[in-house]
């Protein structure tokens, strides 16, 4: 190829339709109202977790579920406080998703598909 | 001895339905002794010949004969069951006593009571005969008027006990069985009066009305056959059905007497005891919306059978109130939460890291908010209020760190990072020497008072009830109207609910609903559930909001942060928290002694 001084730059964008996405399938399986969450972030603002120490964001998580991203937050430290839960304006049962994580065994085949997601830089 | 004059092969269906339970239901007993721990072996054995013996059987003439918590709750339910249950207990204590006083032979075979007409048909003059041949009759007109009741019962729910559960297959099977066999001793009896003469008020009645119809022949066999085919059915299905905790009940008394306090043994024995009446469902906050069904009844009906789902384990609120009705006293979280465990891997806690060093040492009081007590400054506000009004050194032990007591951890099955977490609170709070800890969440209230003893721990309504009859604080009186919702952790679990009423009581005129203390209703965000929707959630707290906002109160008092803030969204009167209705009322002159 000719060179032109400069290269194409593949989009950042993420084709959901050939995201492997199994964990928030299953989600959505148990929880069908997960659709409706805006990623508004009340959640992330109330979360006891989402401080210096430990670093999880809830709408961080949810969005990167969504997305079939590896998650990069540290959910594990969910006490399950139920806050989240109490603010969100949508009034969804968002501690829902960390308890479910937690059970799932599939996360880990979700983390392994999704380490190197070919259409993301 | 097995003769003519005391067998006949129609018994066979009757006998072999009654040895398979006898045998089924020592099998079970068995097995759960062989898996009980030694400590709890030994403790029965040393109880067996005590006065605790005893009391078990009063309480299993009270509740498994007389069903004294269902009298309570519902006379018409109390009386049907009742009527079965003693009825039929009594006419197999008097057949036995009729039988034994006809042959003087204490070893007669297991059928001859039940079938005693059958074998000595007609009159028979012997000690006692005419009160045998009458009391026979009373008992199986009390077990038949029950039995009319259960049959109105059932055609009518909504008139007589609201919800009716749905039962499965197997149960509906016994039911049936259940339903044949008093009905058809009568016909049998009062057939064999009217060829032999005898019987009692009712059957001999009965038997001199039809005494010479032309069919009464054709009959007599046909319908002991009946009988005892319908008993046997009944008895080969008790193991299956819920009417296994007939005989389980009695033993899950005994184990309580007895102090077994192995939890698997407790649990096991409460499964098969629970004889789902679906009293719990009557008062399940989720019983009335259209989400799948996972009441006590219906999980444990899963559970018997190994098909409990999803739902049944994680979709229950956990507010107790099943717990508070249920006439076995079936603790079915406790039986949910053994499920939760197993369903969820446990994974090793992280070493939690050290406590944030506290300043403040040798305090007075030590307050803990609880994670709930962030959303709910108000209360802390008010606390510090009344705190300063009192004159008392105090300290919020997550003030500068977010401290966890577990509970909502250990309510999705993770036990051993709840433990975790527990610790790392207790040795803050101990860390500050207080002379007492408060509590504002009566969540942490009682996992702080389960997990620690060295200090008295109190939820703070008991506490600032404590400082006003102490004198330490002073309220003012004011013509404000107030309702009080009982938080399902304090009421139920932790038995507070009159102390907080009668705080509030000097401060407004209080307007309760009916459905108050251990009674009350459920505000929806409980904390046990994790995997209920949002918009039953939303359906429970709007409903709770509602109930509360009906006496027609001007401010709604509650003691919980959850339920708190559960309620605040969906009612247009103002909640506050206990210590905010508190510290309006605080006497001005007593701030800042």
């Amino acid at each position: 190829m000719k060179d032109f001084g400069f290269k194409p730059v593949r989009p950042n964008v993420i084709d959901l339709a050939t995201v492997q996405n199994r964990t928030w399938t299953d989600i959505l399986r148990l929880h069908p109202e997960m659709r409706s969450c805006i990623s508004c972030g009340a959640c992330a603002a109330v979360c006891p977790n989402n401080n210096e120490l430990t670093k999880m964001s809830v709408r961080r998580t949810i969005i990167e579920l969504r997305h079939g991203l590896p998650l990069t937050s540290e959910w594990q430290n969910c006490q399950m406080c139920n806050r989240c839960s109490l603010v969100c304006p949508k009034g969804l049962n968002t501690r829902s998703i960390f308890f479910r994580l937690n059970t799932f065994e599939a996360l880990n085949d979700h983390n392994q598909t999704n380490a190197e997601p070919t259409n993301r830089k | 001895m097995i003769t003519p004059d005391n067998f006949n092969i129609f018994v066979i269906p009757f006998t072999l339905g009654m040895t398979f339970v006898i045998i089924w239901l020592l099998a079970t007993i068995v097995r759960l002794w062989r898996h009980m721990p030694q400590a709890d072996r030994r403790r029965v054995r040393h109880s067996i010949l005590t006065v605790s013996t005893l009391r078990a059987a009063g309480e299993i003439v009270a509740e498994v004969l007389i069903h004294r918590r269902i009298w309570k709750r519902n006379k018409f339910l109390g009386y049907m069951h009742m009527s079965f249950a003693f009825g039929w207990f009594m006419l197999i204590v008097v057949g036995k006593f009729e039988s034994l006083t006809y042959t003087g032979n204490h070893f007669n075979p297991i059928w001859y009571p039940l079938f005693f007409k059958f074998f000595v048909p007609g009159e028979h003059e012997f000690f006692l005969s005419a009160f045998f041949t009458q009391a026979m009759d009373l008992w199986l007109a009390l077990i038949l008027s029950g039995q009319i009741l259960a049959f109105v019962k059932r055609r009518m729910p909504g008139r007589t006990i609201g919800i009716r559960p749905r039962h499965t297959a197997v149960n509906r099977a016994a039911l049936t069985a259940l339903w044949f066999i008093f009905p058809l001793r009568l016909a049998a009896e009062s057939v064999t009066a009217g060829i032999h003469g005898g019987g009692g008020f009712l059957t001999g009645t009965i038997g001199q009305a039809i005494a010479g119809a032309p069919v009464l022949d054709s009959l007599f066999m046909p319908l002991w056959w009946a009988y005892s085919i319908s008993l046997g059915v009944f008895f080969v299905l008790i193991p299956f059905s819920r009417y296994f905790h007939i005989p389980v009940e009695g033993f899950l008394i005994l184990a309580r007497h007895w102090g077994v306090s192995d939890e698997a043994t407790i649990r096991t024995l409460e499964t098969l005891a629970c004889s789902a009446c679906g009293m719990c469902l009557r008062v399940c906050p989720r019983a009335q919306g259209d989400a799948p069904r996972m009441q006590p009844v219906y999980f444990i009906e899963r559970l018997r059978a190994g098909r409990d789902n999803d739902n049944d384990v994680w979709g229950c609120l956990g507010c107790l109130r099943c717990e508070e009705v249920c006439p076995v006293v079936v603790h079915s979280t406790q039986i949910r939460m053994a499920r939760k465990m197993q369903a969820v891997p446990q994974r090793r806690p992280q070493p939690a890291p050290a406590p944030v060093p506290q300043a403040r040492q040798g305090v007075d009081v030590a307050l803990f908010a609880g994670c709930m007590g962030k959303l709910t400054p108000g209360t802390k506000a008010a606390m510090n209020r009344i705190l300063q009004a009192a004159g008392l050194a105090y300290a919020w032990v997550d003030e500068d760190e977010d401290l966890c007591c577990g509970r909502p951890l250990r309510l999705s099955g993770r036990t051993g990072e709840a433990q975790a977490r527990m610790d790392r609170l207790k040795t803050a709070l101990l860390a500050l020497n207080p002379r007492v800890i408060v509590s504002t969440c009566p969540i942490c209230y009682n996992m702080i008072r389960a997990a620690i003893s060295a200090r008295p721990v109190l939820h703070h309504t008991d506490f600032v009830a404590q400082l006003i009859d102490e004198g330490r604080i002073a309220v003012g009186r004011s013509a404000q109207t107030l309702t009080y919702h009982d938080p399902c952790e304090l009421s139920r679990m932790a038995d507070i609910s009159s102390r907080p009423v009668s705080t509030l009581a000097k401060v407004g005129t209080l307007k309760q609903p009916d459905e108050c203390g251990r009674e009350s209703h459920c505000c929806g965000g409980a904390l046990g559930g994790l995997a209920v929707a949002g918009h039953e959630r939303t359906r429970l707290m709007t409903a709770t909001a509602d109930y509360l906002q009906r006496p027609g109160a001007q401010t709604i008092v509650t003691a919980c942060p959850l339920c708190k803030k559960s309620i605040a969204q969906h009612a247009a009167t103002p909640v506050v928290d206990f210590a905010e209705a508190i510290a309006k009322s605080l006497k001005t002159s007593s701030i800042n002694q």
